[in-house]
């Protein structure tokens, strides 16, 4: 090969990637979330960057859910709070020109869960990102106030006036808040920062958060001579959501569901059995009438004696 | 220079002084060599150490060889004088001094009546008590007439020369040119506690006492022993002899029992004591307890004790006047502004070291304030729920109150229903004519039986601060939850309201149109 030809060559290639940078870059850019993130709220904050020449109109959203922008404010970043499912899912942005479809980017987010089989192992491509660095929080303090307003140990009069309110206040629409998450006390919980990562991440286990608040449980339970294997791995969240839950006990699922979803094999076992405690139960009958789900000093976490339950 | 004296210390002959120095080193020279055991590099290396030894000295003590002007002080002079002093001479100035001590005359008060020899017992001058004229009763003056319930012993006996200078022209001239001086003749007893009463001190024994008769023991010169104490220490006298200060004001309401029953004298020693204010024991609180024993008993033995009474530095007269005072139990100032005359910032507490609130800023930012703050007079002020004596209650409270958040009624530790009706608790349901038992209800279902007495007791202190509010009905602005402050966001509607705390979403009520809490 020439050298002539292969500097060509390489002015055309280097031109086109270019070209093609800016023509798909200006229209819409996606900042977060990045390709293959993996979360476990259900809701997601989607940043964007838009050109405001080339496009009147941006779609948000996981598809047919799509939410559309609000593109009248002067910034050319915006930002958009959309709900996910469990699983794996598509996020879409489309951006639109005089109502023709100009571009359309996407990224993939997976939202696990401990409590289904089905989510609780997410691919192996999947990385849980982090948000607040202090690079990102440079690019929304154009609009937002990205400082920690909140006073330690004394709760908002109005939580709309705490600065995580904003982008954060999803996490609290459930039927049931926790009183420091519904109160906005968030960096009660969120104070652990991890260079590269977050500041405002949560200490691993998380139960030593809890038990600050919870410490009349902590005495009961760690004094017990069984406990679940949950609480012993100090994994509270794995059946309390620890923002808000639509069930009583900020629990993320029905009673039974929870329980079942670790315990369904063993417990279509112990009902068939007739020498079972649970022979005699049907499938509706509330699992914690007889066994505790924290820690107990009798064998199957049982609240009384087993003679006594199998009555 | 004024304060400033140079001394010149002449030097040492430094010719002679180096002479000898070389002559030491040749000698220590010589000396070395005739030391056979070295070898002769280490001969060598020790005369170098002994001369470099030798000329470090010089160069350190230099000014031994120079002449040196000294500045000394005139001040520093005389210290150096003094200790230049030899001890014989010493001694010689301390024995002079230690006469010319004692031929100073003491102040009558400070001599011991014991302590007088027979030798030095001033003399009468003129007559012998026994050789004296006796004046018939009759025959005295007018002026002493009628006589009086009590009299003078001498005045008695008629035997005025004991005092008087007969000789003399002028009338009532005494024999002794000091009236103290008189008085301690006879009465031997003088007085040589640490305090003297000013009359005392200055030999003023006439000023409360008559030395002829009187109608009131001891002879005073008054209509009672409190009134001749009110003739100097009552502000508004007109009196010669009027005190400086201590004045005490007896026009006031409140008065201290003993000295309306008895007199001034209860307390206080006429003459002299060892404590002060001429006490007879300790003012600070020794004193007050010698009566109110069950005070002292409370104060000494209560789990909890208040640091206005037990470490502060005037104890008892902190709060009270010993006198005097406008207000009940002889307070120093009406009750509550008493109590936040201390409590104007944050106070160390004495029952677990934390840090009690500045309870006067609290009065002052929250304009709605419970009735026994309020209404000072009627209710009592603070000490209606606080024992300011100490108490074997929490914060010195008079009756046991729950510490808890969770409180069960059962428990009866709710202070509050001393005065506020239980059945605001206790009634699940308030029918129409019961509706002054409480406000705090949705249509006819009670909400603070809901919130203390239903499934969780809950304290009253969770929604109501004790002392004052922002809000009516006392309610808090925040509640103490685990050590965080969570606002209960209370806004009251003319027939209800609402409230959003960290423990339920915002629920309202409405006495008129029910919003169906609790059902």
């Amino acid at each position: 090969m020439r050298p002539l030809n292969l500097f060509a060559k390489a002015v055309l290639t280097l031109s086109i990637f270019f070209m093609s940078a800016f023509a798909e870059g200006s229209f819409v850019q996606i900042i977060t979330p990045k390709e293959n993130t993996l979360q476990t709220e259900l809701t997601l904050n989607v940043v964007l960057g838009i050109d405001k020449k080339h496009i009147d109109a941006v779609e948000v959203g996981v598809f047919p859910d799509m939410k559309s922008l609000d593109l009248s404010r002067s910034e050319n970043t915006a930002c958009v709070n959309i709900s996910l499912g469990l699983g794996e899912n598509r996020v879409l942005v489309r951006a639109y020109k005089e109502s023709a479809l100009v571009s359309e980017e996407s990224r993939s987010v997976y939202v696990s869960s401990q409590l289904y089989h089905q989510f609780r192992y997410p691919p192996k491509d999947y990385k849980k990102s982090y948000f607040h660095n202090d690079e990102n929080e440079k690019l929304c303090s154009k609009c937002h106030d990205m400082s920690v307003n909140e006073v330690e140990n004394i709760a908002f009069v109005d939580v709309t006036k705490s600065n995580c309110y904003g982008c954060h206040k999803n996490i609290n629409r459930e039927k049931y808040a926790h009183a420091p998450s519904a109160n906005w006390l968030c960096t009660s919980c969120h104070k652990q920062s991890r260079k590269g990562a977050s500041k405002y991440l949560t200490k691993e286990p998380m139960d030593a958060a809890c038990f600050e608040c919870h410490k009349e449980n902590q005495e009961l339970w760690s004094s017990a001579k069984y406990r679940h294997e949950p609480l012993d791995a100090g994994h509270c969240d794995k059946c309390h959501n620890p923002h808000s839950a639509p069930y009583n006990m900020f629990i993320r699922k029905d009673v039974n569901e929870i329980c079942l979803g670790c315990h369904k094999d063993k417990h279509i076992k112990a009902r068939e059995s007739k020498n079972s405690a649970c022979a005699g139960t049907s499938y509706g009958d509330l699992c914690i009438e007889c066994h505790t789900p924290h820690a107990s000093n009798r064998p199957f976490f049982l609240k009384k004696r087993f003679d006594e339950v199998k009555k | 220079m004024p304060g400033r004296r140079v001394y010149r210390v002449k030097g040492a002959n430094l010719k002679k002084n180096i002479s000898k120095l070389l002559g030491a080193l040749v000698l220590l020279s010589i000396f070395a060599y005739l030391f056979q055991t070295y070898s002769v590099g280490e001969k060598f290396g020790r005369l170098v150490v002994v001369v470099g030894n030798i000329a470090e000295a010089m160069k350190n003590a230099k000014h031994a060889y120079e002449d040196v002007d000294i500045v000394i002080s005139d001040d520093e002079l005389k210290e150096i004088n003094i200790s230049k002093i030899s001890k014989e001479i010493k001694s010689s100035i301390d024995k002079k001094k230690e006469l010319a001590a004692s031929k100073t005359p003491m102040a009558p008060a400070q001599i011991k009546a014991d302590e007088i020899r027979d030798e030095e017992k001033p003399q009468h001058n003129k007559t012998h008590p026994r050789e004296a004229k006796i004046v018939k009763l009759e025959d005295l003056p007018d002026k002493f007439k009628p006589l009086k319930q009590y009299l003078h012993q001498p005045f008695k006996m008629g035997a005025c020369q004991i005092c008087h200078d007969t000789s003399s022209k002028k009338p009532g001239a005494l024999v002794q040119k000091e009236i103290a001086d008189v008085c301690y003749e006879c009465h031997k007893t003088r007085y040589t506690k640490e305090f003297d009463h000013l009359p005392v001190k200055d030999g003023r024994c006439t000023d409360c006492h008559d030395p002829h008769q009187s109608n009131i023991r001891m002879l005073l010169k008054a209509e009672s022993t409190n009134d001749l104490c009110m003739k100097c220490h009552d502000k508004k006298s007109t009196f010669k002899a009027k005190a400086k200060k201590l004045f005490v004001d007896m026009n006031l309401e409140t008065k201290h029992k003993p000295i309306v029953e008895k007199s001034c004298l209860e307390c206080h020693d006429a003459h002299t004591a060892d404590h002060k204010s001429l006490l007879y024991m300790d003012a600070k609180m020794d004193l007050c307890l010698d009566c109110h024993d069950e005070v002292g008993e409370k104060t000494a033995h209560s789990n909890f004790k208040h640091g206005g009474v037990n470490t502060s530095k005037k104890r008892c007269l902190e709060c009270h006047n010993p006198h005097a005072t406008k207000e009940k139990k002889l307070l120093n100032k009406e009750p509550v502004a008493l109590c936040l005359s201390c409590h104007d910032k944050e106070v160390k507490s004495d029952e677990d070291g934390g840090m009690l609130m500045n309870m006067k800023k609290h009065l002052d930012e929250n304009p709605n304030w419970h009735k026994p703050i309020k209404d000072v007079k009627k209710e009592g002020g603070c000490s209606a729920c606080h024992d300011p004596h100490g108490s074997d209650n929490f914060s010195i409270l008079r009756k046991s109150f729950t510490k808890n958040f969770y409180a069960n009624l059962e428990n009866k530790d709710f202070f509050c229903f001393e005065c506020h009706s239980e059945k605001k608790i206790t009634k699940q349901f308030i029918a129409s004519d019961e509706h002054n038992i409480t406000a705090f209800r949705d249509g006819e279902v009670n909400l603070h039986h809901l919130h203390v007495n239903d499934r969780k007791g809950r304290s009253c202190r969770a929604c109501h601060d004790e002392h004052a509010s922002k809000y009516s009905h006392l309610i808090r602005d925040y509640t103490d939850f685990n050590g965080i402050k969570f606002p209960l966001r209370f806004i009251e509607t003319p027939e209800g309201g609402s409230c959003a705390p960290a423990c339920h979403k915002e629920f309202a009520y409405d006495r008129v149109n029910p919003k169906g809490i609790g059902k």
